[in-house]
């Protein structure tokens, strides 16, 4: 069980590897005196696939060390999970809006109080929107808030 | 030109009105994140690459490099406070400097460590004044196989002195120059890997990449662990050391600042591994080394000392050879090829004000840092006491606006939360990020120069060791590769040995 982590981790850098040489191939790899698109990532594809056997070959001699250990995942897991519908709503619903969410779900991750997270997490979207799209011409998606800001 | 009048004219450049004023941002923002535990140099200047877009490129450059030296200023003021380094290259301040607060002489430490970092960081910035245009000029007479042969050896030499193992260091190496490769071919112009998409044509933008690396990682991370930050509350009295503390460090300085330069002009090598090393040094040529860890002078003199000098001496390889050492310096490298300018040898003759407007500028930076790190002190204390939770928030935030105004697409957001996630994993699994950021960023010219090597030759790979440079660099690289195995057979044998005397005893 200690060793699933890096079993996982070794097997994904295998599989990597193996298709970026496979990919190679299709790509023409040419030889030393002509080289092809292929040439550079199938030797290097080949040479990560060498080093994930040997990894997972010290996994199994028990020398890659242990697996690690996560702790309070819950968090990092709800924040990723914003992130990527921040990114999917971020150009229909606008800036300040999905920005609003985001910054009070990190926050609320870390225990902040929700008197204090609403209005930082507005008083946040609105001020960096402000700052950055009027001030610093940095073009920000409007969305929503098009009518208002 | 001479080496003063090139200075004069790098002091020009630096002392502009708009330069000064990025060169104070980046040694005040380079101290603050340098103080604040949970965001690293490499971090805070991806966060800033956006910004700098719109910059001249010497004043970009002026600013970045202010945050990375700056942010080994205020690394040690979290060390001796907290016991928490605020940047991993202060870990080993944390030993004497927390011993030294708790005794009483908080004041003492931060005051030493800070006048010994503008010591050593002077004395890199003098070192770095003397040692690069030689070594530019030398690296003119590099053709494809000395190049590529440097790739290799700086990439090995990253790996190798990656915190975590060899093998780790080298997948992740691997790694990072087959993400490089994907994109259109430098050579025959076909698309590589980029499973259809328009928008993988210029390959994996490095930008926000390193947001999601090290920002967005950094983020994840810490929410796994409670924010718990005491600040020592200790007298802050008595910064200026006394004659007698002179008398104890000053040597200790010294070693540190030339230490540190040594090993920061490594690539790979760097602050982290320097400050350890002096420490080591000191602790063993102390004649009573059994005061280390217990609050001794020299056990935060030196690390801080060698860690300033290498932080500085670490732009050597940047701007000679065009090879990034660290994680920051990878970023500064990203920031410069932004702008058009490629660093390398070359960069002294095109663009010599950039060249020298940098080294001026960190000089001035370090008077700066000294002027600010003691009068200021209670201010960085203060800051310390604001929740972690409104710099991870800005920090995200920051993160997303940064992504997007790359090519105002939400694609980059995408992509940095990707990075972040892979960022967050790599960590937990203890692979280090260095040489997959460095080998993504050397990836195109090491195949470059490969190909062009290969070419030239013939198809002959003999060509690497024909050439006394090239053959030099492998040889090195080899031997470098080959001591892990070496120390691995020789601790089995040493094992052997002694489990054999004691069952013959």
């Amino acid at each position: 069980m200690r060793k699933s982590g890096n079993v996982i981790v070794g097997l994904c850098f295998l599989a990597i590897g193996g298709v970026f040489a496979a990919g190679s191939v299709g790509l023409k790899i040419g030889v030393p005196t002509e080289p092809k698109a292929g040439f550079f990532p199938f030797i290097d594809g080949v040479i990560l696939s060498g080093l994930a056997v040997l990894f997972l070959y010290q996994t199994w001699r028990g020398r890659a060390g242990d697996s690690p250990t996560f702790g309070r995942v819950g968090g990092p897991a709800v924040v990723v999970l914003t992130l990527i519908l921040y990114t999917a709503t971020l150009e229909t619903l606008g800036y300040v809006v999905t920005t609003a969410v985001l910054a009070a779900v990190v926050l609320r991750v870390m225990d902040t109080k929700p008197a204090i997270l609403v209005p930082v997490s507005l008083i946040l979207a609105v001020v960096s929107y402000l700052l950055f799209d009027r001030l610093l011409g940095v073009t920000l998606p409007p969305g929503l808030t098009a009518a208002f800001l | 030109m001479g080496l003063f009048e090139n200075l004069a004219n790098g002091f020009v450049v630096a002392l502009s009105a708009s330069n000064l004023f990025y060169c104070a941002i980046g040694a005040i923002l380079g101290t603050a994140i340098g103080v604040l535990p949970g965001l690293g140099p490499p971090a805070t200047i991806a966060l800033l690459l956006p910004v700098t877009f719109k910059m001249e490129p010497v004043s970009a450059v002026i600013m970045l490099a202010g945050i990375f030296y700056g942010a080994m200023y205020g690394g040690s003021t979290t060390s001796i406070l907290l016991n928490i380094p605020g940047e991993a290259a202060s870990v080993v301040t944390c030993l004497d400097g927390y011993q030294m607060a708790r005794n009483g002489h908080a004041g003492k430490a931060l005051g030493i460590s800070a006048i010994g970092s503008f010591i050593a960081g002077t004395l890199g910035i003098l070192g770095i004044s003397l040692m690069a245009p030689t070594l530019a000029s030398f690296a003119l007479k590099f053709g494809p196989p000395e190049y590529c042969c440097l790739v290799f050896l700086g990439l090995m030499m990253a790996i190798y002195l990656s915190e975590e193992s060899v093998l780790k260091g080298l997948m992740m190496g691997a790694l990072g120059l087959l993400l490089g490769t994907v994109g259109l071919d430098p050579v025959d112009g076909i698309p590589r890997f980029t499973m259809g998409v328009n928008r993988l044509m210029d390959g994996v933008d490095f930008v926000v990449m390193a947001m999601g690396l090290f920002g967005i990682a950094e983020i994840l991370c810490n929410l796994e662990m409670p924010e718990k930050r005491d600040v020592f509350k200790t007298s802050l009295k008595g910064l200026l050391p006394t004659l007698q503390d002179w008398r104890q460090c000053w040597a200790s300085v010294l070693r540190g600042s030339f230490l540190g330069f040594f090993i920061g002009v490594l690539p790979g090598g760097g602050a982290i591994i320097s400050s350890f090393a002096s420490y080591a040094v000191e602790k063993r040529l102390a004649k009573n080394p059994e005061r280390f860890g217990r609050g001794a002078i020299e056990g935060v003199a030196a690390p801080e000392a060698a860690n300033n000098a290498a932080s500085t001496s670490s732009f050597i390889p940047l701007l000679t050879l065009g090879i990034p050492g660290n994680a920051s310096i990878a970023m500064i490298f990203v920031a410069l090829m932004i702008h058009g300018i490629r660093p390398g040898p070359l960069l002294l003759q095109e663009h010599p004000n950039l060249f020298w407007g940098v080294i001026a500028s960190m000089y001035i930076g370090n008077a700066l840092l000294l002027a600010l790190n003691l009068p200021l002190i209670n201010l960085w204390v203060r800051m310390l006491k604001v929740p972690y939770r409104y710099l991870a928030v800005v920090v995200v935030v920051v993160c997303v606006i940064g992504a997007y105004s790359v090519n105002n697409a939400a694609w980059d957001v995408g992509m940095m939360v990707f990075f972040g996630i892979l960022g967050y994993l790599l960590r937990k699994f203890a692979f280090p990020a260095a040489p997959f950021i460095l080998a993504m960023i050397l990836g195109p010219m090491l195949e470059k120069t490969l190909q062009q090597s290969l070419i030239a030759s013939g198809g002959s790979f003999m060509t690497f060791l024909e050439r006394p440079i090239a053959a030099s660099l492998l040889l090195a690289a080899g031997l470098l590769m080959l001591t892990p195995l070496v120390k691995a057979i020789w601790m089995k044998n040493r094992n052997q040995q002694q489990t054999d005397e004691r069952s013959t005893i």
